[in-house]
């Protein structure tokens, strides 16, 4: 039995690595981790962005070098077009002796008064001041979108497991190999298993990949397998249901398409939602692996945490299971 | 033209058979459902602050000050080493402690560690600023010029939906298009089309209509269940038929390379995954590499939020309708001329 599974999956690697669609999906996540890492390196957090010109002295662009981002130009008009632009950017120019500070009106946060305040701060430097002002922190390296980024990645591609056996059963039908497999030795399950082992091979694969490339420290890999297999499980199914109810690759692409919208939906509604909201998402089993992703990258997680979690997705799975196992055997047969 | 709009009919008839139509209007239907239903009008979560002052402060300018932010999410609480606690439980917030030595007060800001140095200035010169203010020798030597005071931000959850546009009505047919030609290529259609006196240019204009109609069809159904009548549909129609042409030329650019549809989808992806990255500085506008400015997927995003505003900047909206334009038109000839090498064999 496990040999003729394993035959099942070796001949779906062989067919897709014959036409590259494996390999890509196999190296994209990683290339986008390694991008993912760039990006995450330049930014500390998000700092303010200022256009000055030439009237501003050396003196003072070094100072305000120190403390927000500068882009230099010619003149006030060039200043004006740059924070005209769609980019968040202030402008700042000298007249006389006052500052102009430039700001397009639709910007956000309260970048404006920071900039006020640091620009007025330069000019009072010799103000003796009754207070003291000290920085320290709490020894935190990670920042948000390194945090949530890698999350993000991590589950977003744990569908492409489900994405491979849908591709490798529509291709099956458009050849009528479906049918040459119901009148061989093979029974439907271990045919099914074989097919869905990749689906599960390749998110570990990944999200292994994916961490490691973040390199989040020492984070706990077993509980990582827990929660991306049980997540797994769904793609896995979907990719099944999919694969089966559509005879051509259209809609079993523009099917796929569709599950882009819960998956990015309950994971930014978990970044951004404030949490009394998050009560929406939980049906959605992918802010689950979400949430205990988010607990084992920042090393709070707890086994009974991940249990739950991981118990909730299969939870969850199940019932969708339960929904469409008919629908499968129907299209398998 | 006649040729064109019967092959359009034509595959119009075919993807209501294969349920794609249907699959773009469920899609279009759940993401209207999600945004009234399950978005909040604003959502945005802020950092907490949370502040503990020491009893040998009496100054009741400062926790007047910090009231006057309560709205904002301050927090207070009873000493420095609670802080530190809470600020490891929770990372998204920052907290300042503040104490007297000798005669100055001290402010003792605790930041969680990833800021980088500038970010530390800031915030540090941000405070010394704010604190200045109050000294009778102070000067002000700033004044703020507002470019355009009609500037209005939208509520976060129409600010969605120029990100919907973008990623599904815009690029339907980058992610579709290629599929449709191969299934075409499988079904044997191209090779009972090869003997029509019809050219390979019609058919692929008449690819290029079936995907404009369902991009059109969603994004203006779903802008129009959300946004209701505040929105200028002229402008938004001819975004959408202009960037929905031009995610067409290139999905069929990109299909012309290769010989089955799993392959192209791979090159697809890859495509569609490094465009959606310009949604990431629409909603952190200060964080806008230049690597992500020269994604096409940039400037038209932005454009589709123009047409929400009660005064759009038009030359803005005109300028991405006449540069999509043009590149749709290059792309779709450079790809016609491709596939007249290859599509009938």
């Amino acid at each position: 039995m496990v040999r003729k599974i394993f035959t099942i999956t070796k001949r779906d690697i062989k067919s897709g690595l014959r036409d590259y669609m494996i390999l890509y999906i196999i190296i994209a996540p990683f290339i986008l981790a390694v991008v993912l890492r760039m990006m995450t390196a330049s930014v500390g957090l998000t700092t303010i962005n200022v256009a000055v010109d030439k009237s501003i002295d050396e003196a003072f662009i070094e100072y305000l070098g120190q403390h927000v981002d500068i882009e230099i130009f010619e003149n006030q008009d060039d200043v004006k077009n740059r924070v005209n632009d769609t980019d968040d950017i202030f402008g700042l120019v000298k007249q006389s002796d006052s500052y102009n500070i430039i700001q397009q009106g639709n910007e956000t946060g309260g970048g404006i008064d920071v900039l006020d305040f640091i620009v007025n701060s330069y000019e009072n430097q010799d103000l003796e001041l009754p207070v003291e002002v000290n920085i320290s922190d709490v020894g935190w390296r990670l920042s948000p979108f390194k945090q949530f980024g890698g999350n993000l990645l991590t589950i977003f591609v744990s569908v492409f497991g489900g994405m491979i056996i849908l591709m490798n059963i529509v291709e099956e039908k458009q050849e009528n190999t479906l049918a040459a497999v119901s009148v061989s030795a093979i029974k439907r399950i271990e045919y099914v298993i074989g097919k869905a082992l990749l689906g599960f091979i390749l998110p570990i694969v990944h999200a292994f990949g994916i961490l490691a490339i973040l390199d989040y420290g020492d984070i706990n890999y077993i509980m990582v397998s827990v929660v991306i297999l049980s997540i797994a499980v769904i793609s896995v199914i979907i990719g099944f249901v999919i694969g089966v109810t559509n005879d051509n690759i259209l809609g079993a692409i523009s099917s796929m398409k569709m599950l882009f919208v819960p998956i990015l939906g309950s994971i930014f509604g978990a970044i951004f939602l404030n949490s009394k909201w998050h009560f929406l998402l939980y049906w959605s089993p992918f802010y689950w692996a979400f949430d205990a992703l988010n607990s084992i990258i920042l090393q709070t997680a707890t086994w009974s945490q991940i249990l739950i979690n991981s118990g909730i997705i299969i939870l969850i799975t199940a019932i969708v299971f339960m929904m469409l196992s008919k629908r499968i055997k129907r299209g398998l047969s | 033209m006649m040729k064109v709009l019967y092959t359009f009919l034509k595959d119009l008839k075919v993807s209501f058979k294969t349920f794609y139509i249907y699959i773009e209007i469920i899609m279009a239907l759940i993401f209207v459902v999600i945004l009234l239903f399950v978005v909040p009008e604003d959502f945005t979560s802020k950092e907490v602050l949370y502040v503990h002052v020491d009893s040998s402060i009496e100054s009741n300018f400062i926790t007047r000050e910090l009231e006057k932010h309560d709205d904002q999410g301050v927090v207070f609480l009873e000493s420095r080493d609670e802080i530190e606690k809470v600020l490891e439980q929770d990372r998204n917030s920052v907290g300042v402690s503040i104490s007297k030595d000798d005669d100055k007060v001290v402010y003792d800001i605790v930041l969680q560690g990833y800021e980088n140095p500038k970010h530390r200035n800031m915030i540090e010169k941000s405070l010394v600023g704010y604190l200045a203010r109050e000294l009778p020798e102070y000067k002000s030597v700033t004044e703020i010029t507002t470019l355009n005071n009609y500037s209005e931000r939208l509520t976060d959850r129409i600010n969605l939906l120029p990100m919907f546009l973008l990623l599904n009505s815009s690029f339907t047919g980058l992610f579709i298009v290629a599929a449709y030609i191969f299934m075409d290529k499988e079904e044997g259609t191209i090779k009972a089309f090869a003997v029509t006196p019809a050219k390979v240019w019609q058919y692929l204009l008449s690819k290029m209509g079936m995907m404009l109609f369902t991009g059109f069809l969603t994004g203006i159904g779903t802008t129009l269940l959300v946004a209701r009548l505040d929105v200028n549909y002229f402008y938004l129609a001819l975004l959408l038929i202009v960037t929905n042409a031009f995610g067409t030329a290139v999905g069929l650019f990109i299909a012309s390379f290769y010989d089955s549809i799993i392959k192209a989808m791979g090159a697809i992806y890859v495509v569609i995954i490094t465009f959606a990255f310009a949604t990431i500085s629409y909603f952190v506008p200060s964080f806008s590499p230049f690597i992500i400015k020269i994604l096409p997927s940039y400037p038209i995003i932005f454009a589709f939020r123009e047409v929400f505003l009660e005064n759009p900047n038009i030359s803005f909206i005109y300028y991405n309708i006449a540069g999509f334009g043009i590149l749709a038109v290059i792309f779709f000839i450079w790809a016609n001329n491709r596939f007249k090498k290859t599509l009938t064999v």
